[in-house]
């Protein structure tokens, strides 16, 4: 009988803290998408909740691009999530919130999918010399020395025949509207050398992700808001 | 015996508190373990709005991130910094939206709207092509296509062409043809034999494509083949007889891969379009039951 006992009561705690500890866990979900979530940052218990969930999450539909370490690869224009430097919008939990919903370029309507970087020397809009020079503009901009005729030339082109200017702003600090980088900054989506520079003028860039609403739930969704903010601002500190 | 009845009275008193003690527990455990399956299975639906929306129009969520998004949009600061009243107009006018969706639904707007059906059709197919679209140019693949098609590419030609037609019953257009190609007069000959211009074309220089689309097809090949003072007919076409006279002949000019590398580039994307949203219109046939009165055919 009181072995009985025993084992129903154990039975019964044992329920209780599987109700408790499911009980938690919806209530931390709950607080995680209630809360706005540029806010999530700052607390730090619901922070720890999304950085746990996020990171198995990751591992599993965004290590395969991104990298295991958030590294990206500049050979397929995948950004380094580390670096605290975003397309689009401010890099905010809630703009990193809605790429990771709609993508880019993904076929969502409400993915990040305004513009394209043209492919300059494929349409021949520009010849290969004025490619060249242009490069050697946007190289100057975040790296000293160069071929000083080149670069003016360039310039000239970046702000007249190139239209260069029309989106990535006539002072080259990009435009976060429509997803257009920065040329001031060193660090580029798909390299930095006057080759890769080159390339993206000549070839154009076109990168995409997907749209990962309907695939992944939405907590998950904003617990990687979270891990990616918290990660950019981590890389922007250091 | 009275003591036995007594042992055997307790030991039923004892079961029954037994019987009664575990049932509680089993019916404690239950709740339990029903209440944390109710509150975290998927797809589960009550009354109250899921966390991620802000709003559930006829259980159709409004996503807490599309709202602020908007929010955002419409007052140009960040969320936090937009006031009650911003946060209320935006919402109000979400909800809006989605109940005229939803009517629009109900009422199947898209069997009666030709725009509703259009955007649409170009939103599905804006998914399709979503691939396509973020594909760079390979300049390989660029220069195969082009030599595959080089003779589609060129700057279109143009010709001075007279078309005559008869104008009498008593008209020769035999006759014509032979006077035109013994270097008489055009318009001499034209009033001679009984015909004159159609006046489908201006009198000069007329592009390809102009001739093509006020003369039609026949008319237009055999024009096509002429050389400078050249003469074609009699052609009959929907019982007219037509003869026509080549004054000038400007055919068209081939253009190289340098000059037509922008038009090999979206004529390449355009057949790739082509191609998955025929693949994925194969894919909803497959799925579709599609049935097609005798006597038409799809």
């Amino acid at each position: 009988m009181k072995r009985g006992i025993a084992l129903a009561a154990c039975l019964l705690l044992a329920a209780m803290a599987l109700g408790g500890a499911a009980w938690r866990r919806d209530r931390m979900r709950t607080l995680l998408l209630a809360n706005y979530a540029d806010e999530l940052p700052a607390d730090p218990a619901l922070h720890a909740y999304a950085i746990n969930i996020a990171q198995t999450a990751y591992a599993q539909h965004c290590a395969s691009c991104h990298g295991a370490d958030l590294q990206g690869d500049t050979r397929r224009g995948v950004p380094d999530l580390r670096h605290g430097t975003w397309l689009y919008d401010f890099g905010r939990v809630s703009d990193i919130e809605r790429t990771v919903l709609y993508g880019i370029r993904s076929g969502n309507a409400k993915g990040r999918n305004t513009t394209d970087m043209p492919a300059m020397g494929i349409s021949k809009r520009l010849t290969q010399d004025e490619i060249a020079d242009v490069a050697a503009y946007v190289f100057s901009l975040s790296h000293k020395g160069g071929d000083a005729g080149a670069v003016a030339r360039g310039a000239a082109i970046y702000q007249g025949k190139g239209e260069c200017f029309d989106c990535h702003g006539a002072d080259a600090s990009g435009n976060i509207d429509w997803g257009v980088p920065s040329l001031t900054a060193g660090a580029r989506l798909y390299g930095d050398t006057i080759a890769d520079i080159t390339t993206s003028i000549h070839d154009g860039r076109h990168g995409r992700c997907p749209a990962w609403i309907g695939v992944l739930d939405p907590a998950t969704i904003r617990a990687l808001a979270v891990m990616l903010h918290d990660a950019g601002s981590k890389g922007s500190q250091a | 015996m009275k003591l036995d009845q007594a042992v055997s009275a307790r030991a039923g008193h004892e079961a029954s508190r037994r019987t009664l003690a575990l049932s509680a527990i089993g019916a404690i455990a239950g709740l339990v373990l029903g209440g944390y399956a109710l509150f975290t299975a998927g797809g589960t639906t009550g009354a109250a709005v899921p966390p991620e929306d802000v709003a559930l129009v006829n259980n159709r969520p409004i996503l807490q991130s599309d709202f602020v998004t908007q929010t955002q949009i419409e007052t140009g600061v960040a969320f936090r910094d937009t006031s009650q009243a911003d946060r209320q107009h935006v919402l109000r006018e979400m909800i809006d939206e989605e109940l005229l969706v939803q009517r629009g639904l109900d009422v199947d707007l898209a069997a009666s709207d030709p725009d509703v059906r259009s955007a649409m059709v170009a939103g599905v197919n804006l998914q399709v092509d979503a691939e396509v679209l973020a594909t760079q140019p390979d300049p390989a693949a660029l220069r195969a296509y082009y030599a595959a098609h080089a003779a589609h590419y060129a700057i279109d030609g143009s010709m001075d062409l007279r078309d005559l037609i008869a104008k009498t019953p008593a008209a020769d257009a035999s006759a014509l043809v032979v006077a035109l190609r013994a270097s008489t007069d055009v318009d001499a000959a034209a009033a001679r034999f009984g015909f004159a211009d159609s006046a489908r074309l201006g009198r000069g220089d007329n592009y390809d494509f102009g001739v093509k689309a006020k003369l039609g097809d026949a008319l237009y090949q055999t024009a096509a083949g002429l050389r400078d003072g050249e003469v074609a007919g009699p052609i009959s076409v929907n019982g007219v007889a037509h003869v026509l006279v080549m004054i000038r002949r400007k055919p068209p000019t081939p253009l190289g891969f340098d000059q037509a590398r922008d038009t090999v580039w979206q004529d390449m994307q355009r057949e790739a379009r082509a191609r998955v949203e025929g693949a994925n219109l194969d894919f909803l046939r497959s799925k579709a039951e599609i049935r097609v009165a005798p006597g038409f055919s799809p």
